[in-house]
């Protein structure tokens, strides 16, 4: 479960989503906190549905929150 | 919810577990002296169970960013420590003095109480998430545990190899295991290995994700 070659903003996101915090994120997508917590980290590549679930939540497109890392 | 363990709770924790590694020493000394291996056994499995519960408490502390340990990863270090348990009750029983006595069969029954409670814990677990209506289990709580459960499957299939080369090459070793009650402990033994393995390398993946 350690580094992945996906990148992502959700941290940003968050706290541009007038600092939603991760639980909210979490319940928002059904998702654990440790979930999110492990995204944020870097540490787990989600599914594409969970991506897609994420990126809704912020009401943005997936390639808004993830990117590859060249 | 209150995740981390509160200060008296901590204390009350390590008194349990300085009487439980007391009881462990004591049944272990009246083992050695008396050369009953069930009793050895039995003293270890105070002290095995004594060192999970603190490893357990150290471990679920809340890591980097204040993350909680999650229920599975609770779930992950009951099972460690009951698995351990069951696995030195066994042991007793296979290289036990105690042969068809009526010792052995409480043993074997204190072990099915533990194996039924498996359940009980997880059912736990999930009833107190669903209370604070959280997730249980979401889809890297079934990667991890995919991890775990394919260390585990690897483990038991090279214990059942090296159980049946035992078996073609000294028959007598286990020709000499003939009561039932050694035989079964025989075959439980390498499936509660196998799942203790693979439930220590969830723990392990859920501690090293949180640090």
């Amino acid at each position: 479960m350690t580094g992945t070659p996906i990148s992502n903003d959700i941290r940003r996101l968050r706290f541009a989503h007038g600092e939603m915090t991760q639980q909210a994120l979490a319940d928002a997508c059904g998702v654990t906190r440790q979930t999110i917590i492990a995204l944020e980290a870097e540490r787990y590549a989600p599914s594409l549905e969970l991506a897609f679930r994420i990126a809704r939540a912020f009401g943005v497109g997936v390639e808004e929150v993830f990117n590859w890392k060249a | 919810m209150e995740i981390a363990m509160k200060r008296s709770e901590r204390r009350w924790l390590w008194i349990v577990c300085a009487l439980l590694a007391l009881i462990g020493g004591g049944v272990l000394i009246v083992g050695v002296m008396e050369h009953r291996v069930h009793l050895v056994f039995g003293g270890v499995m105070f002290w095995v169970l004594a060192a999970v519960a603190l490893l357990h408490e150290r471990a679920l502390r809340p890591g980097r960013d204040d993350n909680p340990a999650s229920n599975a990863e609770k779930a992950a270090w009951s099972m460690i420590g009951m698995g351990l348990a069951a696995i030195m009750v066994l042991g007793g029983v296979l290289l036990g003095s105690m042969r068809g006595s009526m010792a052995s069969y409480l043993l074997f029954f204190a072990y099915a109480l533990i194996v039924a409670f498996f359940p009980v814990y997880r059912r736990r677990f999930a009833d107190e998430s669903r209370r604070y209506r959280e997730v249980a289990e979401d889809e890297r709580d079934r990667v991890i545990r995919a991890q775990g459960d394919y260390l585990s499957k690897r483990m038991l299939e090279i214990a059942l190899v090296v159980l049946a080369c035992a078996w073609v090459i000294a028959p007598r070793f286990i020709q000499a295991i003939s009561d039932p009650l050694q035989v079964a402990a025989l075959l439980l033994l390498p499936v509660l290995a196998a799942n203790v393995a693979g439930e220590a390398r969830i723990a392990r993946l859920y501690w090293r994700d949180r640090q």
